[in-house]
């Protein structure tokens, strides 16, 4: 009986320390995967044509320069925040949205960031 | 009859004696863990923030105050994440750059020195990048 309880309760507090430790890291992606979406949305919102801007027409985002720029940022913060993770999804919005979609694969379980930037004008 | 009933009742009492610190030390270490989850969220929330505080701001040694200034307003509970420290690395600050800061700080072991002896140390990164059409002033 005794050992009984032991191997019981040895079980389940290595269960909840080997739980704890994967909502750590799940948790810890899943915030590092929406902040390098969101990152590679916005500078890829910013991918505007600047001379026509001045000359008052409408905010259009280049799309294939967006998606290059959402790549490469992304795969910077991939790098700065030390995940192995991949763009899963660049998709420019005509005229002037971005969405990006960002999966970082772990042991601990795969997450996956989805954010969407729009340009605009000031004022 | 009252032998059987005496025996039970001495192995009820021996099965208590033995479960009881367990279910303790097992109620302790819960309270650890949800401590040590929430120390880290608490570290990693107060990186971002300061990082993205960073990459709006126009120089350097801006960008370091408000890393700073940010971290230290948010973690404020000295149970979970106290005596925070903070690392702001601008070597690519600029239009187009990034922003990297890295928060320490540390859950206490108040009242749950059965299974942690001293406070532990959780280390957050965060990234941000620098907007390309963000003005920046150079020191």
């Amino acid at each position: 009986m005794v050992t009984g309880l032991v191997l019981l309760f040895a079980f389940t507090a290595g269960g909840m320390i080997w739980l704890a430790r994967d909502v750590n890291r799940s948790v810890s992606n899943r915030s590092a995967a929406q902040s390098i979406a969101f990152q590679a949305a916005r500078s890829a919102a910013q991918q505007v044509g600047i001379t026509s801007l001045r000359e008052g027409a409408e905010v259009r985002v280049d799309s294939q320069l967006a998606q290059r720029i959402a790549q490469t940022t992304a795969d910077e913060l991939f790098s700065g925040y030390d995940v192995d993770g991949r763009v899963a999804r660049v998709t420019v919005v005509p005229p002037d949205t971005v969405e990006v979609e960002v999966h970082i694969s772990d042991p601990a379980g795969n997450v996956v960031g989805i954010a969407s930037a729009r340009a605009e004008t000031a004022g | 009859m009252s032998v059987a009933r005496r025996d039970r009742g001495a192995a009820d009492a021996l099965a208590l004696v033995l479960i009881a610190p367990a279910v303790i030390g097992l109620a302790v270490l819960v309270v650890m863990l949800g401590r040590s989850v929430d120390s880290r969220a608490q570290a990693q929330s107060a990186a971002e923030a300061a990082a993205q505080a960073d990459a709006l701001e126009r120089s350097p040694a801006a960008a370091d105050a408000a890393a700073h200034r940010l971290v230290d307003a948010m973690l404020v509970d000295h149970d979970s994440c106290s005596a925070p420290s903070v690392l702001v690395d601008t070597t690519r600050f600029g239009p187009g750059g990034d922003v990297r800061v890295s928060v320490e700080c540390h859950s206490s072991a108040r009242g749950i020195e059965l299974v942690q002896r001293t406070a532990k140390s959780f280390v957050a990164v965060a990234v941000a990048h620098i907007d390309e059409f963000r003005a920046v002033e150079h020191a």
